[in-house]
């Protein structure tokens, strides 16, 4: 039997192992890109090349960047005032979409994003939208995580829109709501139309929510609890103000945390239970933090991306 | 398989670039999608190092095997950035150890005959990750064991450690038929 020169290991069964009839019955399943794909992506990096501007950073490869909007835009704008010469590279730009859209937001960031159908969505800092090509008359899916505000447009041929969460699929016709998952508990609020909520592992029957609805679901402890808020205030976010209403200290500490991704240290534990009466407007975050050392007796310092609250 | 032009990528032959770059988009591919099906990462990694490999021509000579280089810069910035991924989406959503080399891409053929076909399924699923990359890297991209040791970051002697062992647990796992070796085990203990 011929051996297989494996240089300085030359009893190694290994390679004969591998070559014995049991092994033939062994593949590796092979995944290739589309072609057209990878000829778009030649096209792409050539014109970077030409351009000169092969020594840009590639735009995905900063995790903590902000939305990523789609490469050919800005690319077919300048092709076309370039001249004659780039008009082929316009066409191909233009034609160009890409086969996942995936957004995400860095902390403390709020980006709006519209769907191909003309719905928007409003995502919360550190969360993520992904989605699909979009088919006419096919359902439109999207899959979140963290925090984001829709506002879903009625199509004319009336297709469901549903978004995935982990633990929960939500379907809507046309409707405008809150999804926050944050912490492990998924929180939805309606704000009108009308939606169904399903849950994936089938602990609970699925819920049919009307506006003003809020609904809270906590997989770890099971528990589901529905009930009538005013909606305007948990979306108010959206509009770069944040309602709390009667937030305890730490709901504020969580929030200041999933949100804009600093870590709250109480010198005084006692203050987490502490309650601040009246809705906290978070317009401005240093805004936020003067009140909250006023109403707190606290002096508040930054150090990174922590926050110590030290009595005063 | 195709001989690329490392000499003119060198020089800046953009024909030979693109040569190349088609076909490692395509190797990578089959590569990356054994750690992720998310398509868009994958191949906004694979652009990137493609990219990088333009930028570095000038230095291709200085590195003595081009294609182990593009593997293994390759795999790093892929895991890396699959776990700068995953942690933008919160601590406790993906653990670390999930980004690893897929269990479903070393699969039975069809024909296989059912009992061999058990036996191989309960002795693939014995295999480590580290084990599956290894024999992947060795008998499908046919990388030597110095290449593969070099990918995966760790020694020659490791990586024929590896092998050799998930191959003989393969074939301990394919070879006896369980009522012999369960009959061979009661027999043991009279």
């Amino acid at each position: 039997m011929k051996r297989v020169d494996t240089g300085s290991h030359d009893n190694f069964e290994g390679d004969d192992l591998w070559r014995d009839e049991d092994f033939q019955h062994l593949e590796f399943r092979e995944h290739w890109p589309a072609p057209d794909r990878v000829s778009e992506a030649l096209q792409q990096a050539l014109a970077r090349i030409a351009a000169g501007r092969e020594h840009d950073e590639e735009d995905g490869a900063d995790a903590r960047r902000v939305i990523r909007v789609p490469k050919w835009m800005g690319q077919a704008v300048a092709a076309a005032v370039a001249g004659v010469v780039l008009i082929p590279a316009v066409i191909y730009f233009t034609m160009h979409r890409p086969a996942q859209h995936q957004y995400a937001t860095a902390y403390g960031t709020i980006n709006k994003i519209v769907l191909p159908d003309s719905s928007t969505v409003v995502l919360n800092g550190h969360s993520s939208l992904t989605y699909g090509r979009w088919k006419t008359g096919e359902s439109r899916e999207v899959w979140l995580d963290g925090e984001a505000w829709f506002d879903v447009r009625q199509t004319d041929h009336a297709q469901p829109f549903t978004v995935h969460t982990k633990e929960l699929n939500i379907d809507v016709l046309s409707t405008a709501f809150d999804i926050r998952r944050r912490r492990g508990q998924t929180e939805v609020v309606l704000e009108s139309g009308r939606i169904r909520v399903t849950f994936l592992n089938g602990a609970h029957a699925p819920v049919m929510m009307a506006p003003g609805d809020l609904l809270n679901y906590d997989p770890q402890a099971n528990t589901l609890s529905h009930k009538i808020i005013p909606a305007a205030d948990y979306t108010a976010w959206t509009n770069g103000r944040l309602q709390l209403p009667d937030p305890s200290v730490t709901q504020i500490a969580q929030y200041l945390e999933d949100n804009f991704g600093y870590k709250v240290i109480l010198k005084d534990p006692s203050i987490a239970k502490k309650k601040i009466e009246g809705p906290i407007l978070f317009d401005n975050l240093d805004d936020v933090l003067f009140v909250l050392s006023k109403v707190l007796s606290v002096d508040i310092s930054k150090h990174d991306s922590t926050l110590i609250f030290t009595p005063r | 398989m195709t001989k690329l032009d490392w000499e003119h990528i060198k020089t800046g032959d953009q024909e030979a670039y693109s040569e190349a770059y088609v076909f490692y988009y395509r190797k990578l591919y089959n590569y990356g999608r054994k750690f992720t099906d998310n398509e868009a990462l994958l191949e906004d990694v694979i652009q990137e190092v493609l990219m990088d490999l333009w930028r570095r021509r000038e230095r291709l000579s200085s590195i003595e095997f081009p294609h182990t280089y593009i593997l293994t810069a390759f795999r790093y910035t892929l895991l890396r950035r699959l776990k700068q991924h995953a942690s933008m989406l919160g601590p406790a959503s993906i653990p670390e150890t999930a980004y690893e080399f897929g269990a479903e891409y070393l699969l039975i053929k069809k024909e296989t005959e059912e009992r061999l076909k058990q036996r191989l399924e309960a002795a693939l699923q014995q295999l480590t990750a580290r084990q599956r990359e290894a024999i992947f890297l060795r008998f499908y991209e046919n990388l030597s064991y110095d290449e593969v040791a070099g990918i995966l970051g760790i020694s020659t002697k490791a990586t024929y450690k590896i092998v050799a062992r998930a191959l003989q647990q393969l074939k301990q796992g394919m070879g006896l038929p369980m009522a012999t070796l369960l009959l061979l085990l009661r027999n043991i203990n009279c």
